[in-house]
Order: C-alpha cells, then structure tokens, then sequence
C-alpha cells in the first residue's frame, strides 16, 4: 500500500483525518448537555440532536476508510490458501458484491433522499436539525466512496506487484 | 419463488460468499439488494436505505463508539498497571494470587466499558508477563487473560446488550441489570476454578520468591490508591445509568471524559495520544457499524418478503418441547458464533427467533442473556474467536494461536455450564429485575 497510493486513496485518507474528530466532538456536545442538565437544571434542546447527527456523519465516513485499510471483517482461511489467479477471481466477487450493493442502495434511494435534501428536510423536533436532510443522502454518498475505493484497492492489489 | 426457495438460496448464497472471503457487511448487503430488487424493484431497496438511515439515527447506538474510545484511551495510559499493582499487593501471597488479580481487574474493567477488544489486550500487555515471569502455567496464564476479558461484554455495560434491547426493542437497562448476576457468577467460577485448579496442583502456579515478606497495613493501603481511578469510573458510569441521571451514551460519554480526566491527573496526557485513540475509534467503528448496515439491509429485505414469518410457523409447527426449541437456537448461536461476529448474529437470527421466543410465553430479557453468554463461548471459540486474536496480538511471539485456543478448553465448558444453569434456571437472569 505504501508508496503507491492512489488518488482515490489519498481522498479517502484526507476525508478520514478529518472525519474522526467528529467523534471528539460528541463527547464535548454530551458532557456539555450533563453539566448543564444535572448541575445547572437548565437542559439544551440541541445537544443530544447534534451528537446523534455528528456520530450519524462519522459512522459513514468510518466505512470508507475501513475500505481503504481493508478491514471491513471477512473469514480469510480459503482465500489465504488459494493460488494468485483464484485469488483475483474471489477479489472480483467480493468487488461484485460491493458494487452491487452500492448500486442498489442508490438507485433505490436516491428519490428519497433527494426529497430529504432539496426540501432541507428537519428532524421534526424542537430544535429540527436536518438530520434526514444530510444523513440520507450522505448514506449513499459514503457507499459509492467504499464502492470507488473497492475499484481502486482492487487495481491496486494485483497480485504480481505484491 | 416461494419463501422456502428464498430462504435456502440465501442460505447458501451467505455461506459461499463468506467462505470466498467477501467482507460480510458486503456479502449480505448484496444479497439483501438483491433479493430486494427481485421481489419489490426499486421501492423495495428505498426500504433498505431507510433501514440504514433508522440505524443512525439510534440515539443509544452513539454508546458504542464511546466505549470503544474509553476503551483505547485506558490502552494508552498506565491506568490497568496501576489497578494491578494495588490488587497484587493483596493477593500476592496466595497461591494463584495473580490470576486472581488478572480475573478481579477483568471484572473491573468490564463494569467500566462494554467491549471485549481493549481488555483483553490490556490484560496481556499487564497481566500475561507478570504470570509467565513467575512460571505460571501458560494454559492457566492465557485462559485467565482471554476468558476474562471476554467478561467485557457480560457485565454491565454491555454492547452486546445494547444491541439486542435495540433490534428487539427490549429496555436496555432492565438488560443489563439481568446481566449481573450471570456475569459474576460467570467471574465468580473463574476464580473458582484457578483456586482449585493451583491448588490441587501447585506447580501450576508457584508462589513469588518474597512471598514470606509480609507488607505492612499502610503500605497496603497507599498501594490500593490506584484501584481508586477505575472504580471511580464504574461508579460515573454505572451510577448514571442507574442513578437515573443520564441515558447510557450519556454514561459512556461521562466515562470518557472520566478516563481523559485521570490521564491528565496522571501527568500521561499527549497530542499523540488523543490522536492514536481517535484513530482507533474511528477504525473500530467503521467496522462495527458497516457490518451492521449491511446485515440489516439482509434481514430487512428477508423481512419484507416474510421470512421470519415463515421460520416461525416451521419452528413452532415442530411438534417439540418449548425448551428444545431454546436449546436449538442455542445451538445455532454456537454454531454461527465459531465463525460469525456477534453483531452479525444478532442482527441476522433475533428478528426471527425473538419472536417466537414472545409466543412460547418466554422472557425476552431472559433470552437476551442466554445470548450474551452465548457469545461469550464465541469469543474463545475456534478457528476465528477474536479473543485469541486480540491477545496474539500482544502476547510474546513464542505464544502460537493453536496453543491459545487450546487454553480455552476449561473456560469454554465453565461457559457452557453456566449457560445451562441461566437456560435452565431462568430466575439467575430475572430475579433482579422483577
């Protein structure tokens, strides 16, 4: 992986660094909302809301990255085993797989979630953050960001350049 | 196609992309898409993605990547040597003294986060050394370590748990409370079983060379200081849960800043550690959560076309007893468990069978538990146990994995045992939340 990653790579990375914080601030929102609630009696509206779409936002993005470091858990002992050529056919099964998924969230989603995004689509509560607003269409942005990594890392992890 | 068709073509097509070596999120993300797109077109994979949408927007779920940060932050501080150094200085002279130690700490540390990763890796990096430096039994020394750590998601707060009270809509809280008993008794025999073991065979596990030297109250007592820390946290942790205080990603939330908070009071606190354990959550995480997508992209297309249903009424058409009925599902979970995460298993099995575990008049909190120690079998099973998995990582080099999975022997049938006991005895789950 070293030394030659690829464009689609060095997105990802970037993406990731900046992705991870989002979890950091999670945990300011929270202690924040307990201080304020159990000290001062005084709760906020946005607190839990925000956490909840923060957390939402990362748990997506941590998909593409777990692609790009190859760690999403699969059983590997027959594929361990396998020689290089049928090694690349079970690549491009696991790759079908993915792109298949892929597809199929979009295409199925798309019309809901673009409804969510153009009308800015809130949470419905007090202070309505538009969660489904960006959730939703995020969902299917991050699945063709693991599709595309899956393309990439399968390019990349030819066997004869191991 | 009829819902018998379905159900074994999805069968095989789960097995074989497994065995190919697919990701599993991805494996029954297709075939969720797949049996979707056949059967409803493309409004039924809409409902796919609304599945994922409800997943994140799970207020609860958030619990999990704080305890895993809780989790990665105490990997990088001295936190567990220092929990070790105050148990040992009691229990030195005994024989067996540090295994006992090392269960004690797992139980500890398992009543402060809810995942199995971090302690058993925590419990190898701080306990395994010091056990083979006395000659310790390495069966006896790693068993310890990996059954303990294990405990993680047994005793309260569980992730385990957390995710079941989600896909069956079970009150968390009531769950873990009918964790407690289970899991210490779990702890509880473990401690049971080293006693009895060393003891019937002290070579097993020989005493420290100064054991005679006994310290004094005081310098007992100033030692014990670093018990304080982490049973600090279980009290901020649990206590808010039960306490009534916060929700438990709140809690978790609080054991965060709790854990950051000792670190700092430690003088460990670094950039770089912050940043490594951000990383690692945000690793784990990716994970955990995709595995979770895409097995509820299976189960929700395998619900839409009435396969739960269809399960149900083959089960419950079986002219068997009740308990036969439960003790199958046991053995499904064992068996998936060998090779299947946990997370996988329940999202794929409990919206089949908790449903037929209401109609034969069970408690699905009951089942919830039996589940918890099912899984507690899976994380020592072979060939993939991730307990093993997580202190090879750790472990000295001379230490193999087949020598690993064959240490769990005894604690995998002290597993089962228990697991018949709570099958058996459903009251050891419930008595405390009647």
């Amino acid at each position: 992986m070293d030394g030659r990653r690829t464009f689609v790579d060095r997105l990802t990375i970037a993406i990731s660094k900046v992705a991870m914080l989002l979890f950091a601030i999670i945990v300011l929102v929270t202690f924040w909302e307990v201080i304020v609630r159990y000290f001062l009696r005084s709760p906020t509206i946005w607190a839990n809301e925000l956490a909840l779409m923060v957390a939402g936002i990362g748990y997506l993005f941590a998909g593409v990255y777990a692609m790009q470091r190859r760690e999403h858990i699969r059983i590997t002992p027959i594929y361990d085993l396998a020689p290089p050529r049928l090694r690349r056919l079970l690549d491009l099964v696991a790759l079908l797989c993915v792109l298949t998924f892929a597809v199929g969230l979009v295409v199925g989603g798309w019309p809901s979630a673009w409804r969510s995004l153009s009308t800015w689509e809130g949470f419905g509560t007090a202070w309505d953050p538009p969660i489904p607003a960006l959730l939703k269409p995020l969902i299917l942005l991050t699945t063709t960001l693991i599709a595309v990594q899956a393309v990439s890392n399968f390019l990349v992890d030819r066997p004869e350049r191991r | 196609m009829g819902i018998e068709t379905i159900s074994i073509l999805l069968l095989l097509g789960f097995l074989v992309f497994l065995a190919c070596g697919v990701p599993m999120a991805f494996a029954c993300g297709m075939l969720g898409v797949t049996l979707a797109w056949l059967k409803f077109g493309v409004p039924g994979l809409g409902l796919l993605m609304q599945r994922i949408y409800a997943l994140c927007t799970e207020y609860v779920l958030v619990s999990v990547p704080m305890f895993i940060m809780m989790a990665s932050l105490m990997e990088r501080s001295g936190i567990a040597r220092d929990m070790y150094d105050a148990l040992n200085v009691w229990l030195r002279n005994i024989r067996g003294g540090v295994a006992v130690v090392t269960m004690v700490m797992a139980i500890i540390m398992a009543a402060m986060s809810g995942i199995i990763g971090g302690e058993i890796v925590l419990l190898g990096l701080v306990a395994l050394p010091q056990m083979l430096r006395l000659g310790y039994d390495r069966n006896l020394a790693i068993g310890t370590v990996c059954a303990g750590g294990s405990l993680g998601t047994m005793i309260p707060p569980s992730i385990v748990l957390i995710v079941y009270g989600l896909i069956t809509d079970t009150p968390i809280s009531t769950l873990f409370t009918a964790a407690i008993v289970p899991g210490l008794l779990l702890g509880g025999v473990y401690i049971l079983y080293i006693l009895v073991r060393v003891r019937l065979n002290p070579a097993m596990a020989p005493l420290p060379v100064d054991a005679g030297t006994q310290l004094g109250l005081k310098e007992k007592l100033a030692a014990s200081k670093g018990l304080l820390g982490p049973l600090a946290i279980v009290v901020v942790v649990l206590g808010s849960i039960y306490g009534g205080i916060t929700s438990i990603t709140e809690a978790a939330t609080m054991g965060v800043v709790g854990v950051l908070a000792l670190i700092v009071l430690r003088g460990e606190f670094q950039p770089a550690l912050l940043r490594e354990s951000f990383e690692q959550t945000f690793r784990s995480v990716g994970i955990l959560l995709w595995v979770t997508f895409g097995a509820s992209t299976l189960i929700g297309a395998y619900t839409l076309a009435g396969g739960p249903s269809y399960i149900g009424r083959l089960i419950t058409g079986l002219e068997v007893p009740p308990l036969v009925i439960i003790a199958l599902m046991m053995l499904v979970f064992l068996f998936l468990g060998a090779f299947m995460d946990w997370i996988g298993i329940a999202l794929l099995c409990m919206p089949i069978f908790v449903p037929i575990i209401k109609q034969l008049g069970y408690d699905p909190i009951w089942f919830g538990i039996l589940f918890c120690i099912n899984m507690q079998v899976s994380f020592l099973s072979p060939p993939f146990g991730p307990a093993a998995f997580y202190l090879k990582s750790v472990a000295p080099p001379d230490i193999t994995l087949v020598q690993i999975f064959r240490s769990f022997g005894p604690f995998v049938v002290m597993q089962a045992a228990v697991l018949v006991a709570v099958l058996l005895i459903p009251d050891l789950a419930l008595w405390l939340v009647r």
